[in-house]
């Protein structure tokens, strides 16, 4: 096989782009795992939902794109905050370790999603404007393209994970965020609100979701199934890179994104995806708590 | 102490005359477990022994029956087909059942194995329909042993994890099978697109063997047979050495090793089970509709369609799976309906995964225990008599309810334990730290020392939970710190928890008879076909436990969930538990933590009648008037070290004994 | 001042408290003794309201005037209840500072850090180890963070549920000593025990509880001569 550089550093650099998205839907992930113990299973189709209502607000409703993202922002944070309510609080008290229920409901709300959005939006796949105009530039020395929008959406999903990280391991606030996620009922003997904590994790799970959907929308298309697969992707991602630590969601999902480009540029495109969930089973029989995770102190 | 004892034995005794002239009382609430005190059935009730399972089995079947097949009327396609369909789901299901209700890992990927069922049929029928594997009976069996292989291969990586993440690990192993019955290169076995056209069907009538053509209604009792087949296969696990072994490992799977349950083992097989029954599912499938392609049933929708039937019927129970697909069927069939007579049967087909959501969650959030739960709770309400069989008052035979200790053929060496300068750090930090110490054969060997002296540390490293960093522990002259927990049981290490491990759903004799899990021999297929040899096993260990529960004096409770105890039993049924165990070595890590002074009596003759009987006792413990009165030799750690050694007598007088750990002047007895 | 009056409780059918009545005034020590299952710790988590599964209350519980009953746990911690759990139940997998530090979440908008010095002061291992992780301390460092991390909220009141368990004795007597010096420091404390000598030992008043009732109330020293209570909880 003739090896050209050119394109082996441009499958690369999608690798690297996709990668940063999948780090954004596993952060997304270890947000609700930290302080809820929970996955929430809908978290991928929240991304779908999120790109469904970005590409409504800005090619059917013409907003900028901008207000688009917004719109599209807020409208998942409500979702993130009803799957909890449907999904969760509707549970009732349980413990998340011994009673499994709430991976079924919050499963079916993601099955629920992709029929409603089905029903309203059809089974045909959807096109949204580029971010960016402008033309690619080459990268000197190794051949590859690099274009202005790829650009911006690596930048903007890595600045944004480690801005909340900055946060989250700066302040009380993500100092309660722990709290809560070990043992909410002694968290609440401190003054903290358990329930305020997981709303705050599931309104950014879904925030997270949404951006998610935003930025991969350009790039591929917009269709129904882009929910499992990204959702179960970055997921893959999560616990690749440790769940729980942002560091690791980033990584995790920069390995995956560069695995699938590698299927892609060694000609096994059709088996990238399988290839992505095989590096889950291999992951889980070398390093169970991921390359970045913590063992957490627990008792015999 | 024998004064607090004696005092404790007036006040009882003082306390019993009162109750006896107060007469009985409505509510009254245990003081001391001495008393027999059976609270009301709460939420856990006991799901595993329902003892009709069998008569319900047959009276279910015989509604369903009928349903495809009215006796003398023509039997009607559609409704034998739908009947049919009921009948894998309840094979699939309960299936599943095996591992994700008794043995409590959920597994969302079983369409994969329906699916892997389905392929086989299709290619081995289809591609050497001229072979011998073409022969449906052969390409049946080649569907369990593939099912059987690729469940192994899937299940010892995926069942390295547990809870959610299981669940989506098994999740994600869907879109891989997908993508590779799909793959351009495979297609010649898979077929163009994954899609196999044209399987032989009873229908089609090509579907044969030896040149006899089944009908549509032979092929319904095909159906009928298999299912009450791997029903029944499956009540015969559930209520054996091998069921219970799963279902411990679901409470607790700590205990489940300590007991001696190889639990990397039993969840393989219980996965390997799960994925056989949807292996067999699949090939029926296959040969009643014709066609199998990648999207179906290697679906997530499909296989969370299981989940959904197992907990609406009601998980971890025997009935649950077939009243779970009967009922979802037939009701997702009656919406169909119900919108078809509005002439919107497309927004039925359009929301079918949402209506199996909806479901889902309602059942979840407003009754957990599924049907079964529900059945359960109405006939409490009209005064039904619960599941458990009846406490018996017989007591038991004298042999079964004495501890004994076991070696085996070889005799019992002088030194049961011998820990030769070990070291076990975590972090730079010496939690044991060049200790060397041996417990003599038949002795009381205490161990104390304040809190974080590492003692829990040894313990694990004892049992093998941790490897010693340097040195080694010996046990009955082998070394045992490098070996597995469960290998170490079984040569007769048996252990309590300090925070109870006990199996809460299962009740407090079944808890006994999986302590007795490494000396028993029947293995899965002894219990699944309850071969002669395995019943006369299950007698005679239940009668064990008896045995062993009257010796701790908890027998008045041996029906009981174990969750619904009162705390000091519940401590002394982990002790009945580890003696189930006839161990050579009972290790016991703080027995009297939380016990009244009464209770607290109690225990210290049980642990002196367990050493009489030639068990060798190695006890933890801060309730130093206990220690002092039971230990034959008292070993004291600080800071990871051995600090003293000795009799109860010199370790009470030792100087740096009492500095770092009595602290001067406390008194002993309210330590 | 806290009343509790009226109060029952119990758990999936089983009830646990039954009419119980006490009463704390401000500055006093008071314990409530009693074995294992007596009720002793359900009694403190419906006082502050901690979430339990399966659990239903009736009764009428007052801090200061206000009703509380029906109060959600952390607004409760905010109005200067502070609880000190049975077991410690640090934060494991954060450092002893942050645990700290999570003590004065309602203060979190202020500076906590004298706060922080003081308990490092009364503390001294605590600020040795301060950035070390609260689940590799030794038991009875970790009932100091417990203690530290329940002082910096500010508290009036502190309910110590029983601080002895699973210590060692010296350390159980370092315990009691601090219980004595934050009562000399003017807190009000509702300490749980079981072990009854060291209780009735510090406190201005006490109560005998016996399977959900109180069955016995008075003061420390009388409750320490007392021949039952003497019988049954002090091993005689």
């Amino acid at each position: 096989m003739h090896f050209d550089p050119a394109v082996f550093f441009q499958q690369i650099i999608i690798g690297i782009l996709n990668g940063s998205i999948y780090g954004l839907v596993a952060l997304g992930f270890s947000m609700i795992f930290l302080t809820t113990r929970l996955i929430n299973f809908a978290q991928g189709e929240q991304l779908m939902v999120g790109a469904y209502t970005y590409f409504y607000l800005s090619v059917v409703l013409k907003l900028p794109i901008i207000a688009a993202l917004l719109g599209a922002v807020l409208f998942s944070i409500i979702v993130g905050l009803v799957v909890q309510k449907l999904t969760i609080q509707v549970l009732g008290k349980f413990d998340p370790n011994t009673n499994i229920a709430w991976i079924l409901t919050t499963l079916a709300g993601g099955l629920i999603m992709v029929d409603i959005v089905k029903y309203f939006a059809g089974t045909e796949q959807k096109t949204v404007r580029r971010l960016i105009e402008g033309d690619a530039i080459t990268i000197p020395g190794i051949g590859a393209k690099l274009e202005a929008q790829q650009l911006a959406i690596l930048v903007g999903a890595v600045v944004l994970m480690f801005a909340l990280e900055a946060v989250h391991s700066k302040t009380t606030l993500g100092k309660a965020l722990k709290a809560v996620a070990h043992d909410p009922a002694t968290a609440s003997l401190m003054g903290i609100n358990p329930n305020f904590m997981v709303l705050y994790s599931f309104g950014l799970a879904g925030a997270l979701a949404a951006i998610a959907g935003f930025l991969l929308a350009p790039t591929t298309f917009v269709f129904l199934s882009m929910g499992t697969f990204n959702g179960l992707k970055g997921f893959v991602a999560a616990v690749i890179g440790g769940i729980g630590s942002t560091k690791g969601a980033l990584v995790g999902g920069l390995v995956i994104g560069i695995i699938e480009s590698l299927a892609i540029f060694f000609n096994a495109a059709d088996l990238a995806t399988a290839m992505v969930f095989f590096s889950l089973v291999l992951i889980l029989l070398i390093k169970p708590q991921g390359i970045l995770g913590e063992a957490l102190i627990e008792k015999v | 102490m024998s004064l607090l004892h004696d005092l404790t034995k007036a006040n009882r005794a003082a306390k019993e005359e009162r109750d006896r002239r107060r007469g009985p009382q409505r509510n009254k609430k245990p003081s001391d477990w001495t008393e027999v005190w059976v609270p009301p059935p709460g939420r856990l009730a006991n799901l595993t022994s329902a003892p009709n399972v069998t008569g319900a089995v047959v009276l279910l079947l015989l509604v369903l029956f009928p349903l495809g097949l009215l006796p003398g009327l023509r039997p009607d396609a559609f409704r034998i087909d739908t009947v049919q369909v009921i009948f894998r789901y309840i094979i699939v299901v309960s299936g599943l059942n095996i591992i994700a209700g008794y043995t409590g890992q959920l597994s969302l990927g079983q369409g994969i194995f329906t699916s892997l069922g389905a392929y086989t049929g299709a290619i081995l029928t289809t591609r050497a329909a001229d072979t011998v594997f073409g022969q449906p009976v052969v390409s049946f069996f080649a569907a369990i042993v593939v099912g059987a292989f690729v469940g192994v291969v899937l299940g010892i990586p995926a069942l390295r994890v547990k809870g959610a993440f299981l669940a989506v690990v098994t999740l994600a192993f869907i879109p891989i099978f997908q993508t590779v019955y799909s793959f351009k290169s495979f297609s010649s076995l898979f077929g163009e697109q994954g899609q196999i056209k044209d399987v032989p069907t009873p229908i089609a009538n090509r579907l044969g063997l030896l040149g006899y053509h089944p009908t549509d209604i032979d092929w319904f009792y095909v159906h009928l047979a298999l299912v009450v087949l791997l029903v029944l296969l499956a009540r015969n696990l559930v209520h054996s050495r091998v069921g219970r072994g799963l279902m411990a490992i679901r409470e607790s799977e700590v205990a489940a090793k300590s007991s001696g349950v190889n639990v990397t083992r039993y969840k393989t097989t219980a996965f390997l089970l799960a994925s056989v029954y949807a292996s067999i599912a699949g090939v029926l499938y296959v040969h009643s509709v014709g066609f199998v392609s990648p999207n179906f049933p290697a679906q997530i929708p499909e296989s969370f369609k299981y989940v959904v039937m197992l907990i609406v019927g009601g998980s971890g129970t025997l009935l649950g799976p077939i009243l779970g697909a009967t009922a979802i069927e037939i009701v997702t069939k009656l919406i169909n309906v119900v919108f078809e007579s509005f002439g919107k049967e497309d927004i039925a087909r359009e929301f079918a995964q949402s209506i199996l959501g909806i479901i889902a969650i309602i059942t979840l959030a407003t009754a957990p225990g599924g049907m079964i739960g529900n059945l359960q709770k109405i006939k409490r309400l009209f005064g039904g008599r619960s599941n458990s069989p009846p406490i018996s008052t017989r007591p038991p035979d004298s042999v079964m309810a004495r501890p004994r200790a076991f070696v085996g053929d070889k005799p019992m060496p002088q030194i049961v334990l011998r820990a030769n300068a070990m070291t076990k750090s975590f972090g730079g930090l010496h939690a044991n730290d060049d200790v060397s110490m041996e417990v003599i054969a038949g002795s009381v060997h205490s161990l104390i020392g304040p809190n974080g002296s590492g003692k829990t540390t040894f313990i694990n490293t004892v049992t093998g939970i941790y490897t010693a960093d340097r040195g080694s522990i010996d046990f009955l002259d082998s070394r045992c710190d490098d070996q597995p927990l469960f290998a170490n049981v079984s040569r007769g290490m048996g252990r309590t928890f300090q925070n109870l491990q006990l199996w809460k759903r299962m009740s407090v004799v079944e808890n006994v008879m999986v302590g007795q899990h490494a000396r028993m021999k029947s293995g899965l297929f002894a219990s699944l076909l309850r071969f002669p040899s395995q019943r006369k096993e299950e007698a005679r260990v239940r009668e064990r436990a008896r045995g062993l529960l009257f010796f701790c004096g908890i027998e008045q409770y041996a029906h009981l969930p174990a969750g619904q105890l009162p705390y000091g039993p519940q401590r002394l049924l982990e002790i009945a538990r580890a003696l189930a165990l006839d161990p050579v070595l009972l290790i016991l890590d703080e027995p009297a933590a939380g016990l009244n002074p009464s209770e607290s009596a109690k225990l210290t003759e049980l642990i002196r009648q367990i050493a009489q009987a030639g068990i060798t006792v190695f006890l933890i413990e801060h309730h130093m008037d206990i220690v002092m009165t039971v230990s034959d030799r008292v070993t004291v750690f600080d800071f990871g070290q051995k600090i003293a050694e000795g009799s109860p007598d010199q370790v009470q007088r030792d100087p740096r004994v009492l500095e770092a750990y009595l602290g001067g002047e406390t008194k002993l007895t309210h330590a | 001042m806290l009343e509790v009056s009226g109060l029952s409780v119990s758990y999936g059918g089983v009830q646990v408290i039954d009419d119980l009545k006490f009463e704390v005034r401000p500055g006093e020590v008071v314990t409530i003794i009693g074995a294992n299952g007596a009720g002793k710790t359900t009694t403190l988590k419906t006082v502050t309201n901690v979430s339990e599964l399966g659990k239903s209350v009736q009764g009428s519980i007052k801090f200061e005037g206000q009703q509380i009953e029906k109060m959600p746990a952390h607004k409760i911690a905010r109005l200067g209840i502070a609880h000190v759990p049975e077991g410690r139940k640090v934060f494991p997998n954060q450092t002893v500072e942050d645990n700290l530090i999570l003590g004065a979440f309602q203060h979190r908008k202020t500076k906590v850090d004298k706060d922080l010095d003081e308990q490092y002061e009364r503390f001294p291992r605590l600020g040795e180890r301060k950035d070390q992780k609260a689940g590799l301390l030794s038991g009875g460092e970790q009932q100091m963070l417990a203690i530290g991390r329940a002082l910096m909220s500010r508290p009036s009141y502190i309910l110590f549920d029983e601080p002895s368990m699973g210590l060692a004795p010296i350390i159980v007597g370092q315990v009691f000593n601090i219980i004595r010096t934050l009562k000399q420091e003017g807190k009000t404390i509702l300490l749980v025990e079981q072990m009854a000598f060291q209780a009735l030992g510090v406190a201005d008043r006490a109560y005998v509880i016996e399977t959900g009732r109180i069955v016995k109330e008075g003061s420390g020293a009388e409750l320490l001569n007392d021949p039952a209570v003497k019988e049954a909880y002090l091993g005689a």
